[in-house]
């Protein structure tokens, strides 16, 4: 049993290190179109994704040696090494939407809901989030009789800092769970697929979220780019290295902020519902079949209905934390950057297991840092996503792997046959 | 050849004649006396050209964050091509990034300025990124180019750089409004906000200027990416013709593509806009309004290279030769005259010096043509 539990971990952990080698030697061919050396790049991918500044070998990933003053140099181990900002602080910032988009994913998925209805849910909760920023501190202050933000008492500004992101969220999370609850209703009292209802959604907050960038919540100043005004200062989810933790230099370049910390409980609350409440076993049991666990006494519409509100709740806090903490105003682009597919992908690669999103988000959101920033050794910005797709391609090509390693054990040891395709099942389930 | 020299020959004679018999007729007459300023010194500039040596300035390095991808074969590769000569021309170290879009530049902005260049110059970037990171790295000297404050800043790191091209929008507007078959004409802009309606605006009022009873109409393009839409962009395009317009301006970056496209499967006409696009589609674009944001972003360099590096804001245009005319001399663009329809071909002399005209005014100040940027009643 150990030794089956030992040898489930070794494939957990080689099979990704394998598809990403994989993945890594498939790119070599567009990496020398072009004109590049592989070694380089890929060494340039991972410094920009991971490493601490001044990485330039793969060593640097671990541990690094820096020039003292006085001449001399010592080594830090990397991930702690926060000398003018660090790539992984720049992981965690574009990892938390990515956490929680999949964490809607996988919680909609779990009930059985295809639902790819993330971005139409975040973009409608940042929608949300933006206008409530913007206008709710105007409202305020005008209540309270103060002409403009700079001459507010602090007492009343303190206090507006801890009401007004807060109201903010809870709205954009009722957004998102609302606008996710149509595709449930829809599945489940007219049985249209949820797959294309989401799609149809999506598309019609993509175009709703333009018109209203470019219209109605536009902001004033001259500009070239829709956009909305920025969220008032009260609103704002302050980066940690602003306020809190102005001397931590690792942080610096970031902002990273209080919305990790949402994402991190959101993915604890996530896995307790899933597997230690009544709740989030009526929902994997209706994922199983839904009319199977309807006789078995399982209301599997209300749970259906359920895991769909939790999910666009979800997506609509992801949207809100975006806004909140890291751009302050929705730029007319945002609505279709596809955040919310990111999220459908991590999760898919995590195989809807919660510990493995934390994982592969920040795997994930580091890979895409280090491609974008691959430019800066003056690589074309496309070579980047390439490689990125090359990486998922072969990580999805997970059970292949899996069944291959089965089938090369049973060969080596025909004795343990019967073990492997046990173990090959059960890992995919 | 001879099916070119015969006509001309024809045009010539019949010109003479009409010059002879009819006072009323002087302008046309004056027309083809008028002496193509490109023909007669085009020749002594390409012998002037000679190779410069490349100065070794590989110990200064700059970082250039453009807008978006390249490729637009408008603003944002005119921005990329300045880049470029620099980078050839001065012997410096520089860095060219695209991010995939608004979203991206604050942090590329980051990351370029934790390379630590000499300069880093942003292209097209939001005011308040651009405010706000100034701000924060007080060490590290930035260029910005279209981007619009409400209130001019004052940073010691900030050299703000604006290419006011409603003048040579007023000028493309002249060649449109003379060259209308329909006295129909049109813009199509990416989006309507006053940046793009600085063109739009001159353009305008250029048409109206010799051609007072033309119809203007206008049309944005707008949606997610208003600069990067060539779909749609068609889509409008093929509105306006269809509505009696024959000459289209775009002002609208890639989507422009999309007008051009249009104009040419229409067998109408367009007006390019900030590189030379004449040569895209021979024949189908007149002129292109040219924003030598090339030369901005070269000057940017230069200034740093030269030790002359001025924080503050300057705004030039037409008289500055920031913005111009393909047609103008140095670029000297002739492609319409070769591919163009000759009832067109024929009224360009004039037209050319209408612009020459025009222009002088517009320098001397007797024409103020009205700047939508600073004005945004209009």
């Amino acid at each position: 049993m150990i030794i089956n539990r030992l040898r489930r971990l070794v494939e957990n952990i080689t099979i990704p290190v394998l598809a990403v080698i994989l993945g890594l030697l498939a790119s070599v061919f567009f990496v020398a179109l072009a004109n590049a050396d592989p070694i380089q790049t890929y060494r340039n991918l991972f410094c920009e994704g991971f490493g601490p500044q001044g990485c330039e070998t793969f060593s640097d990933l671990v541990i690094i040696r820096v020039e003292q003053e006085d001449g001399t140099s010592q080594s830090f181990f990397s991930p702690f090494y926060g000398e003018n900002g660090h790539s992984l602080a720049i992981v965690i910032e574009r990892a938390t939407i990515l956490i929680l988009t999949a964490l809607s994913a996988t919680v909609a998925f779990k009930a059985g809901m295809f639902s790819i209805g993330m971005d139409g849910q975040l973009v409608l909760g940042a929608l949300t989030a933006v206008f409530l920023g913007v206008w709710l501190p105007k409202q305020i202050y005008a209540l309270a009789g103060v002409p403009d933000a700079d001459s507010a008492p602090e007492a009343l500004r303190t206090i507006m800092h801890l009401i007004v992101p807060l109201i903010c969220i809870l709205a954009a999370m009722t957004v998102g769970a609302f606008y996710s609850w149509i595709a449930g209703f829809l599945k489940v009292k007219l049985n249209v697929n949820e797959l294309i209802s989401t799609i149809i959604l999506n598309s019609i907050a993509t175009q709703v979220a333009i018109w209203l960038i470019a219209f109605p919540l536009r902001s004033p100043d001259p500009n070239s780019t829709p956009r909305t005004d920025r969220i008032d200062d009260t609103a704002w989810l302050i980066p940690f290295n602003r306020v809190l933790l102005p001397d931590v230099e690792w942080l610096e370049g970031a902002r990273v902020g209080i919305g990790i910390v949402f994402a991190l409980i959101a993915l604890v609350v996530i896995g307790i519902y899933l597997y230690r409440t009544t709740a989030g076993y009526e929902q994997r049991m209706t994922r199983g079949s839904r009319l199977f666990a309807r006789f078995g006494g399982i209301p599997s519409d209300r749970a259906a209905i359920r895991a769909m509100l939790i999910s666009g709740a979800l997506s609509g806090l992801a949207g809100a934390i975006q806004i909140l903490g890291v751009d302050r105003r929705v730029v007319g682009e945002f609505a279709s950057v596809g955040y919310g597919f990111d999220g459908v992908l991590v999760a898919i690669l995590a195989r809807e297991s919660i510990a493995g999103i934390l994982l592969v988000a920040c795997f994930y959101a580091g890979l895409q840092q280090g491609a974008t920033n691959l430019q800066f050794g003056n690589l074309p910005r496309q070579l980047g996503g390439i490689i990125i797709a090359f990486i998922i391609l072969f990580n999805s090509m997970e059970n292949f792997f899996r069944s291959n390693i089965a089938r090369l054990q049973s060969r080596i040891r025909p004795n343990r046959g019967q073990a492997a395709p046990e173990s090959a099942s059960g890992a995919t389930s | 050849m001879s099916r070119l020299v015969r006509p001309a020959l024809i045009l010539v004679v019949l010109a003479a004649l009409v010059g002879m018999f009819s006072v009323s007729l002087v302008s046309a007459q004056d027309a083809s006396d008028y002496v193509d300023p490109c023909l007669a010194e085009g020749a002594e500039a390409g012998a002037e050209a000679e190779a410069v040596e490349v100065p070794d300035n590989s110990d200064i390095s700059f970082q250039i964050i453009l807008p978006g991808a390249r490729g637009d074969r408008s603003f944002t590769d005119s921005a990329a091509a300045g880049a470029e000569r620099a980078i050839a021309e001065l012997g410096v170290d520089g860095t060219i990034i695209e991010p995939s879009g608004a979203q991206e530049h604050d942090a590329a902005i980051r990351r370029a300025v934790q390379e630590d260049p000499n300069l880093v110059i942003t292209i097209a970037v939001d005011a308040s990124v651009v405010e706000e990171l100034v701000d924060e790295y007080s060490d590290q000297k930035f260029a910005a180019q279209e981007t619009f404050f409400p209130a001019p800043p004052e940073y010691d790191n900030l050299a703000l750089f604006n290419i006011l091209t409603h003048e040579n929008s007023y000028l493309a507007g002249i060649a449109a409004g003379m060259l209308t078959r329909t006295k129909v004409v049109g813009a199509v802009g990416g989006g309507d906000f006053p940046g793009i309606n600085l063109f739009i605006v001159g353009y305008e009022e250029g048409v109206k200027s010799v051609c007072a009873d033309c119809t203007v109409l206008r049309s944005y393009v707008g949606g997610a990416e208003p600069f990067n839409d060539p779909v749609r962009a068609k889509e409008l395009s093929l509105g306006l013709f269809s509505q009696g317009a024959d000459i289209l301006y775009q002002v609208a970056g890639r989507s422009g593509e999309g007008v051009l496209e249009a104009a040419k499967e229409t067998g109408n006409f367009a007006i390019g806009v900030d590189s030379n696009q004449d040569d895209l589609y021979p024949g189908t674009v007149i002129v292109s309004a040219m924003k030598r944001v090339d030369n901005a972003v070269f000057g940017f360099v230069e200034s740093i290279v030269n030790d002359t590096y001025v924080p503050g804001t300057t705004n030039v245009g037409l008289a500055e030769g920031y913005a111009g005319l393909s047609w103008d001399v140095g670029i000297c663009s002739r492609t319409f005259d070769e591919n163009g329809p000759e009832d067109l071909v024929e009224k360009l002399p004039a037209v050319r010096q209408a612009i020459d005209e025009a222009r002088a005014k517009i320098l001397a100040g007797e024409i103020v043509v009205t700047n939508a940027l600073f004005d945004s009643a209009s």
